[in-house]
C-alpha cells in the first residue's frame, strides 16, 4: 500500500479482535505513538467486521516496525 | 459465621475484589470488543490488564493465549476435548475431580481410552514410574490436578512435566486449588494448559475462570458463537483469544479477578503459604486430640484437610456444624475417585478449606465447637 504521509492524514493498522487492537495500542503507547482503538466495517477491511488502531501517517515506518517485532499480525494497512 | 469452605469459594475476599466488581459495573461494564465507543473500550482495557496479569503471574508469555472461561470445568473441557479425539488415550490421576474425570468419561463413549496412575502416599520417583508403566503409543495427553480438593496432597508438575515433553504428550493441569496457593509457571514446567478459577484463592467473584494455553497447544474451540470480529464466516476466528470465547464475557469477574490477583501479588504467595499452613498444622493439632475422629492424609500439609468421626456421618457433622455457625462442606465433594483413593467411606468425609483471610482465632473457635459437640 503506498502511503502519503501528509501529518494531518491518520491510518490504520487493520488487526482483528479486539485482544490484537488492545496489544497493538499499548506497544505503540511504549514507543510513544499514540493511536486509538477503531471499529473496521466489512467495507474497509478484507478481515470484515474487525478492529485496528488509527495512528498519524507520519509514523507509519516506525508502527509497522513495532507492531512486526510484537508479533502483532496486521491484516493490511490503510489510509483514512 | 466461620467459614471454612474455602476450597469450595472464598467467601471472604478482599475490599479491593469488591470495590473492582462495582466500579465495573458503574463505570466500565460495556461489552468488550462488540463496539468502539468509550464504555467498550474501558471494559477491552480492563480485561487486557487481566490477561497481561495472568499471563505474567503464570508464566504464559503472551497475554492473547489467557483464555476466559466460566470456570474451571468449563476451561478443562475445552482443554480436553479440544485435544482428544477417536482413538486417543489419555492419563488422570487418581486424585481427579469430576471436572477431569466426566469429560473424559463422555469421551470414552467416542472411542477416548484413558487410564488412572496412582500419586496417594507415593513420592515423585514412584509417580513418575506409574505413570511410565501406564504410557501407550496412543496417549496423546495427561491430565492431573495440580493439589487435591480433599486433602494437602500436591502433584510434581515439574518433574511431571519433563516426562511429559520427553515422550510428546500434552500436559494439561487442574489449577483450582493450587492458583493462588503454590507457584505455578506454565512455560517453565512445560505445561500445555493450566486451567483455573477465579472465585477461589485467587480471590475474584464466581462466573469467571481461565484456561492458558502454551505456545503450540492449540484445541478445537468448544463453543461456536459471536466473537466480535469477522463477523461473516460461519467459523470462529483463528486466533486466540477470540477464537475460544464465543459470547459475551463476564467483565465484572474478570474485574474482580484482576483485583484479586493484584491482592494475591502484593500479599505473596510465601506469605499465603505460611498463614494457611499455620491455620492447617493448628487444625490438625486439635483435631488429633479427638479420639474420635480421623484424619485423611494429614502429613501432607496445605490448605485442606479431611476428617470424619467414627460415629457421626460426615454430613450430619457438617449440618451440626453450621448450626454453630461453621461453614464447612462434606461429601464426595465432587472427586469419588479422590475419596476412593484416601479411603473414606461411602460418605465421604466432612472437609476443612483455609484461606490466607482466615485467622488463629477461627480454628479455636472450631475446636471449641467441636468440643461441645463430638
Amino acid at each position: 500500500m503506498q502511503i502519503h504521509t501528509p501529518s494531518y492524514r491518520h491510518c490504520v493498522a487493520a488487526i482483528g479482535g479486539m485482544t490484537g487492537a488492545v496489544k497493538a495500542r499499548h506497544a505503540l503507547l511504549s514507543a510513544s505513538i499514540s493511536s486509538e482503538i477503531v471499529a473496521l466495517s466489512p467495507q474497509e477491511t478484507r478481515k470484515g467486521c474487525a478492529y485496528g488502531v488509527e495512528f498519524p501517517c507520519e509514523s507509519y515506518h516506525a508502527v509497522r516496525e513495532i507492531l512486526r517485532h510484537a508479533r502483532i499480525t496486521v491484516s493490511e494497512y490503510l489510509e483514512r | 459465621m466461620i467459614y471454612l469452605d474455602n476450597a469450595a469459594t472464598t467467601f471472604i475476599k478482599p475490599q479491593a475484589v469488591t470495590e473492582a466488581v462495582m466500579n465495573c459495573i458503574r463505570f466500565e461494564c460495556g461489552n468488550p470488543g462488540r463496539g468502539a465507543h468509550a464504555i467498550s473500550l474501558a471494559a477491552a482495557e480492563r480485561i487486557y490488564a487481566c490477561r497481561e496479569a495472568l499471563s505474567d503471574f503464570f508464566g504464559v508469555g503472551a497475554p492473547e493465549r489467557v483464555i476466559f472461561t466460566l470456570n474451571t470445568t468449563h476451561a478443562l473441557n475445552l482443554a480436553i476435548k479440544g485435544v482428544l479425539g477417536y482413538g486417543d488415550h489419555a492419563l488422570i490421576s487418581e486424585l481427579e475431580h469430576n471436572a477431569v474425570r466426566r469429560p473424559l468419561y463422555a469421551l470414552a463413549a467416542q472411542g477416548v481410552q484413558f487410564d488412572v496412575f496412582p500419586v496417594v502416599g507415593l513420592d515423585t520417583e514412584a509417580i513418575l514410574r506409574g505413570i511410565r508403566e501406564r504410557l501407550t503409543p496412543k496417549t496423546a495427553a495427561l491430565i492431573t490436578t495440580h493439589a487435591s480438593n480433599i486433602c494437602s496432597i500436591s502433584l510434581p508438575i515439574r518433574a511431571i512435566g519433563a516426562l511429559c515433553k520427553e515422550k510428546g504428550i500434552r500436559l494439561i493441569v487442574d489449577a483450582a486449588q493450587s492458583a493462588g496457593h503454590l507457584p505455578i509457571d506454565l512455560r517453565d514446567m512445560q505445561i500445555s494448559a493450566l486451567a483455573l478459577p477465579a472465585h477461589k484463592a485467587l480471590f475474584g467473584i464466581q462466573g469467571c475462570g481461565a484456561l492458558l494455553l502454551a505456545e503450540g497447544m492449540d484445541p478445537k474451540p468448544l463453543l461456536e458463537g459471536g466473537s466480535g470480529v469477522d463477523s461473516a464466516p460461519l467459523v470462529m476466528p483463528n486466533e486466540p483469544p477470540e477464537r475460544y470465547e464465543a459470547g459475551t464475557l463476564p467483565t465484572p469477574a474478570i474485574a474482580g479477578l484482576l483485583a484479586g490477583l493484584n491482592f494475591v501479588r502484593s500479599l505473596g504467595l510465601d506469605e499465603i503459604r505460611r498463614r494457611t499452613e499455620a491455620l492447617f498444622l493448628a487444625a490438625r493439632e486439635r483435631l488429633l486430640s479427638f479420639r474420635d475422629l480421623e484424619l485423611y492424609q494429614a502429613d501432607a500439609v496445605g490448605s485442606v484437610l479431611l476428617f470424619n468421626h467414627r460415629q457421626i456421618p460426615s454430613t450430619e457433622l457438617a449440618r451440626t456444624l453450621d448450626r454453630e455457625g461453621i461453614a464447612v462442606r462434606a461429601g464426595l465433594h465432587c472427586a469419588p475417585l479422590a475419596h476412593r483413593a484416601l479411603g473414606t467411606p461411602a460418605g465421604g468425609a466432612v472437609r476443612l478449606g483455609f484461606s490466607s483471610l482466615n485467622t488463629p482465632e477461627e480454628i479455636d473457635a472450631l475446636y471449641s465447637v467441636l468440643r461441645r459437640i463430638v
